[in-house]
């Protein structure tokens, strides 16, 4: 009997060092991605205090290259400080519904690009919830993220969009881009 | 008193443990990525990407622009230019590389190439589409008969997989000067 209760006691203690060695992967995993996607129209939604929208979206392509288009995506994000400082960055990506993710190009020639592509020759900056030049609260915090895809996406993309401070929490929008071909 | 088998079972056991001691993989060696060896001119299907080897020059000098400025890097040894073709499968990722030499070392890439047009450490290589890249391995010459190139996930190779590719002909000449462009 007494050995017994020594077993399950080390039994116990077995499980407990599991479950708190597993504590920090579980976070990690569901911070990890976006468990649970919310579907937002045209007119945005809230994800954690923070209003997104997507405002603009164009595409360009190139005839030398027809196989890859360019996507540029505005985005707004509209909300007190609190809640923009509690998401802890922001993530874009582009997917196409079969699981494949395609993430903003971040090179020395992505502001020169999405200034060429967009209609009003501007580079808003990628997506931070906390820019150094934030507007007045209340005014949306615009940002331009670029993208480069196989000319089939532009049929049909969603953007995913969330946060470290977020997830397992995101938003998916589907977008449909103004295309633009290149000379 | 002590008696002879219970002597015998802590011998046993000792010898045992030793032998799991001098056996047992170090934790290096247990979280390696898992390889594939591909043949010349195979493409590799890694677990986020897929590869191949297409070409290798060899050169005393290479010669290249970065930030509006002219730049030429010579060598003791001799630069390995390979050339590879690839495509992400499951998200946009970049891609690492090292040579691994015909004395087993590992090279990296050579950071005196940093910043190259179309260099394989400033790449992202994106689902849906192939695209080519650059790397530069700066290499005692011994090392390149022989050596096959290792390409992993840039970020974290542990417990993924590892692409070890054959070189396609190698020329027998090196070129003193080759200049990378766009």
């Amino acid at each position: 009997m007494k050995h017994l209760v020594w077993i399950i006691l080390a039994m116990l203690l077995l499980l407990a060092t599991v479950a708190i060695g597993a504590l920090t992967d579980i976070t990690d995993l569901r911070r990890a991605r976006e468990w649970n996607i919310t579907q937002a129209g045209q007119a945005g939604a809230e994800l954690h205090g923070v209003h997104v929208r997507v405002a603009q979206v164009w595409a360009a392509t190139a005839p030398s290259r027809p196989e890859r288009a360019v996507i540029v995506v505005r985005l707004a994000l509209r909300s007190n400080e609190a809640a923009r400082q509690a998401w802890i960055g922001c993530d874009v990506s582009l997917s196409d519904g079969s699981g494949r993710v395609w993430r903003p190009l971040q090179t020395a020639n992505t502001d020169g690009a999405i200034k060429a592509i967009s209609p009003d020759g501007e580079s808003k900056g990628r997506c931070t919830p906390v820019p150094y030049n934030a507007p007045p609260e209340g005014q949306e915090i615009l940002s331009d993220q670029l993208f480069l895809v196989p000319a089939d996406l532009l049929k049909g993309a969603k953007l995913r969009v969330s946060a470290l401070g977020t997830r397992p929490d995101g938003l998916e929008f589907p977008i449909t881009p103004a295309v633009r071909a290149l000379q | 008193m002590i008696r002879p088998a219970n002597i015998a079972i802590v011998l046993v056991g000792g010898a045992l443990l030793g032998v799991m001691m001098q056996t047992a993989p170090d934790y290096n060696s247990v979280v390696q990525p898992f390889r594939s060896h591909l043949a010349t001119g195979e493409t590799g299907e890694a677990r986020s990407f897929r590869a191949r080897f297409t070409g290798a020059r060899l050169a005393e000098r290479i010669a290249f622009r970065r930030f509006g400025r002219d730049l030429v890097r010579d060598t003791d040894g001799v630069f390995l230019i390979a050339e590879i073709e690839a495509e992400a499968t499951v998200a946009s990722q970049q891609i690492g590389a090292t040579w691994r030499g015909a004395s087993g070392r590992d090279y990296a890439l050579s950071r005196r190439a940093q910043g190259i047009p179309t260099g394989l450490d400033s790449r992202w290589f994106q689902p849906g589409l192939t695209d080519r890249a650059i790397a530069v391995f700066e290499l005692p010459e011994d090392e390149i008969a022989g050596g096959e190139m290792v390409l992993t996930n840039s970020f974290n190779a542990v417990f993924d997989s590892a692409l070890h590719l054959a070189p396609p002909p190698l020329p027998a000449d090196k070129l003193p000067l080759v200049r990378i462009d766009p």
